[in-house]
């Protein structure tokens, strides 16, 4: 009876260790995907601006257009949902993303969820960018989008261990050469 | 022999987990693997503005490296280029999907009463990436 006790025990543990090890595995990618899906949204954002102001020499992004294409890219390359819910038992809350868009002009313009929330005129190069959620900062010297995604907490199945919020932070710099 | 009876009703469920660390952590590895493969055949597809026949070939090369044939992978990407515009639109996009197959995910799948069919799965690494290939005029 002892003997059956402890193995059962053994089981027990074991299992948890194997649960974590795969939440954990999970975690690590979708931290890979957030990053890469913020690559892809801040490459194809930085890919519109408008050609007047290019011309006299001032890249001044295009934020209605990039806006649209950082949306289409993170439902496509993440599989969201179109409320940007994600079907999985893992994200419980719909993906927030963050757009920042740093003007040849010194503006700084940062959008949430396609809604714009700050904008700054005198931002003027280098400029010391923090990112509230990550703790991410940049010294920015040209014109560059940055991309937030903040996919919330990641759901442990252990429930003593706290779900980790799942955000990852990139971004594309047009440097003159 | 009372030990030997108790022995006989938990190993089968001990010894079935060992296996599975060594399958997750191969499992892992290879979607890992995949995902960084497809990505740099990405990057590269941005650049010429679609996935060329040169790309596609490494970028199939490198997967079979990781131990499938080249009939288990499946490639669906954008062949035709497309180029840089000025507005956007989902057309306009480089399209990918790169599938590979996870062949077991369960160690101990007959124990737990898995068919072999129902222990395997097809994993995907899809998206769009924006072209950076310029029009020549």
């Amino acid at each position: 009876m002892k003997s059956i006790l402890i193995s059962l025990a053994t089981i027990i543990v074991l299992l948890t260790f194997t649960v974590f090890q795969i939440d954990n595995d999970s975690f690590m990618r979708e931290q890979e995907h957030l990053k890469r899906a913020a690559d892809d949204c801040s490459a194809a954002a930085s890919l519109y601006y408008d050609q007047e102001q290019f011309a006299m020499g001032t890249k001044v992004f295009n934020k209605a257009v990039g806006n649209e294409a950082v949306l289409y890219l993170i439902k496509r390359n993440l599989n969201l949902n179109s409320d940007l819910t994600f079907d999985s038992p893992y994200f419980n809350q719909a993906f927030d993303y963050y757009v920042y868009y740093f003007d040849g002009d010194e503006t700084m313009t940062e959008y949430k969820n396609g809604q714009l929330v700050a904008e700054k005129q005198d931002a003027k190069f280098p400029y010391s960018f923090r990112e509230e959620l990550t703790g991410y900062t940049q010294e920015v010297k040209a014109a560059t989008v940055i991309v937030t995604i903040d996919a919330g907490p990641f759901n442990y199945r252990i429930s003593f261990i706290n779900d980790p919020e799942c955000v990852r932070s990139s971004g594309y710099e047009y440097v003159n050469y | 022999m009372k030990e030997l009876i108790a022995s006989c009703v938990v190993l089968p469920l001990l010894l079935s987990m060992i296996p599975q660390y060594g399958i997750d952590v191969g499992n892992d590895r290879t979607m890992n693997r995949v995902d960084n493969i497809v990505h740099s055949a990405k990057e590269t597809a941005r650049e010429d503005g679609c996935f060329t026949s040169e790309n596609i070939n490494t970028m199939t090369e490198r997967l079979e490296e990781l131990g499938f044939t080249s009939d288990e992978i499946t490639v669906t990407v954008t062949t035709n280029p497309v180029y840089r515009k000025d507005s956007f639109d989902e057309k306009n996009m480089i399209d990918y999907s790169v599938g590979v197959p996870i062949k077991k995910i369960i160690a101990a799948n007959e124990f737990f009463g898995i068919a072999d069919d129902e222990n395997k799965m097809i994993y995907y690494v899809t998206g769009s990436v924006a072209s950076e290939l310029l029009e020549s005029e």
